[in-house]
């Protein structure tokens, strides 16, 4: 029997990375909220990598927090070690990873959200989502307590008829011995939701002390402390003392372990069938790897350790479903690791996923307004486009709670707004991942400048505090000023120290005067050269100095993008109505009005991106919407 | 703000008139450079909604004389710039109008661009409208597998090979970027250097051994051969009269031949007149006859007119035997025989039943040259064609975005910069070949490295 179990503004069912953003973001917009998970433990829990972050997962967690979301802060204290990737390769694909203490993170994270006033926790398993009437009403729990909401964010990750598979053991089961939620999808299929299946996997955890680190490769964490924040944090293990960082261990498989994996492929749950879901190429397991890259003589793997205090050892790159007793030999086949002690066996877990075309870009289902789906639900892999969904979802779960227009964030604006609009416009025919590739401004999607992107949209919708508004209207007023500085400076060919200065980093003599400006658009020169020769410029934090380097350096460039942005902007900005007849306007083509009706796009530009859909398909709604447009004005005279 | 586009207005086909439509703020200032205008004054004072007759060149070489009329925004279809160049003389004609303007900074428009314009401008007229969107249905309906139906034969391994060569220099970059932990091969500034040199290089080739397609902005070397007398002027005026038309004559190319255009099914034949082949005493016909070997040496294409029903003289013997890859046997006053003859081929010579007078054979003779020329059998096409000016004008973008990568290498930029360029050479080509650049992106770097956690 069901029971009255309360009232809330929204309602989150879910605590992993979607769910914890999700229910802190519209907890923080004042709505009176429930997230209700299937165990108060695992909440935020990282059931793959201990690590956040890299290229554009490294970048979403930068817009995370510069939209006042939680991701960054957590990540940041509870970091084990910290790298920037790719420096040599440009600006716009510098990376942040943090490896991070798994236990902190998740009890950093409980924290947060136990301590907040507006959000209630409560650990049950979710059942039915009540519809009455095409009225969104609520949630019912197993235990039979009906909870009212007229929004509901759904961030059930891998747990939709979870099925666990090692070699020739299967069960069913979420990660980690959680328990997997069976009648929920049952409930979205009887609202019309289409579910697809995916498969995803993770390696085997060893022991610490079962290790010889002698025959790995020490790989230590940078020396500047870089956080994911724009507020000031720093790691709890570490403070800013880089030296005291856990470093990770590089190894490598070798022909003995290709030969233990050939002869057992014959009970690879991946090659018999017994597998249905589609795994997604970019983390393809060891077998995988095996077999497709037959001529390769070695496989690199990560020694990740999975806390500050834990003898847990991660192995990044042997994502495995082999039985457990070749997971065994495939370990002590791998040089340092023949006396390994295994603590968890690695696994493929297959899930149901909603089918992200279902959604609008505010991650709304359009068939059921006011239920809202992020994270691994929609198709998505790693716990950073899962956050960055879930805080997307609970902004406009809240919004639509005080009745005000949905928050979206464009292709232009944010690797956030890539990220959805890919899955709604293009669908998902694997478990999706963020790339800096699947963005067509990366220049202007940087990680330095992702508050000066997002940070007063933060604002706008509430969820950007005061202190945090403080630090980034000083950084932007300061950012002026620097820039103002080199513009105004200029040097006379005269001044002995500047011509020192250049011939020190080999740049050309300079006969006339040059700017600062000029002059740090040069390849050689950086900000280290200009604060020698400008005393001002030590007045600024760093943080200003290379953005006011980047954006100068990279102008014309930059600014080409950003033409490009404004010549697509015009898309945008032509709506489509709500109600249109996608199978009464003429000329379309069959397979463009296909999947116009599946998306249903809000703009031209929308439509334009989704898959199937031609410039002449566009070309017929435009003109189609002049017609409208006409045809109202006529009636209206 | 937005950049000028053009592209023919009227079906891409056979017509006495063409209307070349450009769109734009840089309208005006790209047909000032290419069109002189009978009544310059009258033109300078930029009268709107008036039609001005003129030169229409390239550089020094007269195109055409041709009409134009101007619309100034925002009153035109687009709500633009909009000028219009009717000329005449068909396709040929059409296409070196239609290339001036991009030499001169057009873009060439996309499929419903110019609506899209006269959409974003307001200006749809609401009865053409509905015209529009029948010409872009049947366009959807036929136009899905176009671009790769052009691509058959030799084009598409050329086209190919390049797109391959810089998919793969796009992949090795955006692996190297987006799995920078992984174990992925990375492409040092030299091995990058040398991937944009060899696709630079095939860009080029492509583009010399297509130069639309060469034949069709140069016209097929051809020349008519046969004994005096053969009915070799008949069918060269048989080729040049009516429709058929006169293309344009180019003085000056060579000194004492006159060249003709003539197009043959859409493809122009650049005509060569020769003296008849015979053995001669007469030393001035001796000089016209070795003209004419020296003619034959070079053409592309042989006509070779003989007398139906008659024994092969020892010349007419020669050619086949030398260039059968390049000859049409004629079998002229075919008519007059009471019975075919029965044709046995020496070598790769292709042998037509002709009758000039009656007017029998042209349309084969015209299927022969298009086999010839898409098929890529006459000697210039060895090389494969690129036929399609839309082809070619996005080949021609995807080299210069080559050749702007390879500028940032050399300039010190980084990657990430560096990338746009190899991308939008990627893009360009992807769209000689309509296959999609995200996917493709994906599916290289996943196939070729392995990444993984």
């Amino acid at each position: 029997m069901e029971y009255q179990a309360g009232s809330y503004d929204v309602i989150v069912v879910g605590a992993g990375h979607a769910g914890c953003e999700a229910a802190l973001a519209a907890a923080r917009l004042e709505c009176e909220t429930l997230l209700i998970t299937l165990n108060l433990d695992s909440i935020a829990h990282m059931p793959c990598n201990p690590s956040l972050g890299g290229p554009a997962k490294g970048h979403l967690v930068r817009e995370i927090d510069a939209l006042g979301g939680q991701m960054g802060i957590v990540g940041d204290e509870t970091s084990l070690q910290v790298r920037m990737l790719n420096t040599g390769k440009g600006p716009a694909v510098h990376a942040l990873r943090v490896q991070s203490d798994k236990q902190a993170y998740a009890h950093r994270m409980r924290d947060v959200l136990l301590a907040h006033p507006r959000l209630t926790i409560i650990q049950a398993l979710v059942e039915n989502i009540k519809v009455e009437a095409g009225q969104l009403k609520g949630v019912v729990t197993r235990t039979g307590a009906y909870f009212k909401a007229k929004n509901v964010v759904l961030t059930s990750g891998t747990y939709l008829r979870g099925r666990i598979i090692i070699g020739p053991a299967m069960y069913e089961g979420g990660p980690n011995g959680q328990q997997t939620a069976v009648n929920l999808p049952q409930s979205l299929k009887d609202l019309g939701l289409e579910l697809g299946r995916f498969k995803t996997g993770t390696p085997p955890r060893i022991h610490r002390r079962s290790v010889d680190f002698t025959k790995f490769k020490i790989q230590p964490g940078d020396e500047i402390p870089w956080r994911y924040s724009f507020m000031p944090t720093e790691s709890v293990f570490w403070g800013r003392d880089t030296k005291k960082q856990v470093p990770c261990w590089l190894g490598y498989t070798t022909t003995h372990t290709h030969e233990i994996i050939r002869e057992n492929l014959y009970r690879a749950p991946l090659y018999s069938g017994e597998i249905e879901g589609i795994g997604p190429r970019y983390c393809p397991s060891i077998e995988d790897k095996v077999v497709r890259f037959a001529d390769r003589p070695a496989h690199q793997i990560f020694l990740e350790p999975e806390g500050w205090e834990s003898d847990e050892i991660y192995i990044a790159g042997l994502s495995t479903s082999m039985p457990e007793d070749v997971q065994y030999e495939i370990l002590r086949s791998i040089p340092g690791l023949e006396k390994v002690k295994l603590l968890r066996p690695g696994y493929a877990i297959e899930y149901d996923y909603v089918k992200p075309h279902q959604l609008s870009l505010s991650l709304e289902v359009r068939k059921i307004p006011g239920l809202f789906t992020a994270g691994q639900l929609n198709g998505t892999s790693g716990y950073e486009e899962a956050a960055a969904q879930g805080l997307l979802a609970g902004i406009n779960a809240a919004l639509r709670a005080k009745e005000k227009d949905p928050f979206i964030v464009r292709r232009s604006e944010g690797y956030l707004g890539v990220l959805v609009d890919d899955l709604v416009n293009k669908g998902v025919k694997e478990p999706y991942r963020l790339m800096t590739s699947r963005a067509e401004y990366r220049l202007i999607l940087r990680q330095d400048n992702a508050d000066l992107r997002l940070t007063e949209r933060g604002r706008q919708i509430g969820l950007v505090n005061d202190e945090r508004w403080q630090r980034f209207t000083q950084k932007r007023e300061d950012l002026d000023k620097v820039k103002e500085l080199w513009h105004e400076t200029v040097f006379s060919p005269l001044n002995q120290e500047f011509q020192e200065v250049l011939s020190s980093v080999h740049s050309t003599p300079v006969k006339g005067g040059l700017s600062a400006q000029e002059l740090i658009r040069r390849p050689e020169i950086s900000v280290h050269e200009l604060k020698k020769l400008i005393s001002g410029l030590a007045d600024y934090e760093e943080e200003v100095l290379q953005e006011a380097e980047i954006e100068t350096k990279y102008a014309g460039y930059i600014d080409k993008q950003w033409a490009e942005i404004e010549r697509f902007a015009k898309m945008e900005e032509r709506l489509l109505p709500r109600n249109i007849q996608y199978e009464e306007i003429m000329g379309l083509s069959t397979e463009g009005r296909q999947r116009l009706q599946e998306v249903y796009p809000i703009n031209l530009g929308q439509a334009s991106r989704i898959s199937g859909v031609t410039p002449a398909d566009i070309s017929v709604l435009m003109v189609f919407l002049e017609q409208k447009r006409r045809g109202m004005k006529n009636d209206a005279s | 703000m937005d950049d000028t586009i053009v592209a023919l207005a009227t079906a891409l086909g056979e017509a006495s008139i063409h209307v070349i439509r450009i769109s734009g703020p840089q309208a005006s200032k790209i047909i000032n450079m290419c069109f002189s205008p009978k009544n310059k004054e009258r033109w300078d004072r930029q009268e709107n909604y008036t039609l001005y007759l003129g030169k229409f060149r390239d550089e020094d070489t007269i195109i055409d004389e041709v009409l134009i009329s101007r619309m100034l925004a925002p009153s035109s279809f687009t709500g633009e710039d909009v000028i219009e160049i009717s000329c005449h003389g068909g396709l040929f004609v059409a296409r070196r109008v239609l290339e001036t303007c991009l030499k001169k900074g057009a873009r060439l428009a996309e499929a419903g661009e110019f609506t899209k314009r006269a959409f974003f401008n307001g200006k749809l007229d609401l009865v053409q409208a509905e015209a529009i969107i029948d010409l872009i249905s049947a366009k959807n309906e036929s136009s899905a597998d176009l671009a790769l139906a052009q691509l058959e034969g030799g084009l598409s391994s050329k086209v190919i090979e390049l797109r391959e060569n810089v998919l793969e220099t796009l992949a090795f970059i955006e692996a190297g970027i987006d799995f920078p932990e992984d174990d992925v091969e990375e492409l040092d500034r030299e091995a990058l250097s040398l991937r944009l040199e060899r696709g630079i290089k095939l860009a080029e080739d492509l583009l010399q051994g297509s130069k639309t397609g060469k034949i069709l902005h140069d016209g097929l070397l051809t020349v008519i051969v046969g004994q005096p007398n053969v009915g070799k002027s008949s069918l060269l005026n048989a080729l040049m009269r009516e429709e058929r038309a006169i293309v344009t004559d180019i003085p000056g190319t060579t000194r004492d031949e006159i060249r003709e255009f003539v197009n043959i099914g859409g493809i122009l034949l650049q005509l060569v007149d020769t003296a008849g082949i015979r053995e001669s005493r007469d030393l001035v016909e001796r000089m016209g006859i070795e003209r004419t070997w020296k003619a034959i040496e070079k053409a592309e294409l042989i006509l070779l007119i003989i007398q139906a029903g008659e024994n092969l003289s020892s010349e007419e013997q020669k050619i086949i035997d030398l260039y059968s890859d390049r000859v049409i046997v004629l079998m002229n006053k075919v008519d007059i025989l009471t019975d075919i003859p029965h044709i046995t081929r020496l070598r790769n010579e292709v042998w037509l039943p002709f009758s000039v007078q009656r007017e029998v054979g042209f349309d084969r003779l015209e299927e022969e040259i298009r086999k010839r020329v898409y098929q890529g059998s006459s000697k210039q096409l060895k090389e494969p064609l690129l036929s399609n000016i839309r082809q070619i004008s996005a080949l021609r973008s995807g080299l210069g975005s080559l050749k702007n990568a390879r500028a940032s290498l050399e300039a010190g930029i980084p990657w990430d910069i560096l990338s746009i360029d190899v991308r939008e050479a990627l893009a360009d080509l992807s769209e000689i070949s309509g296959q999609n650049v995200q996917e493709s992106l994906l599916e290289e770097i996943f196939t070729r490295f392995c990444i993984g956690k």
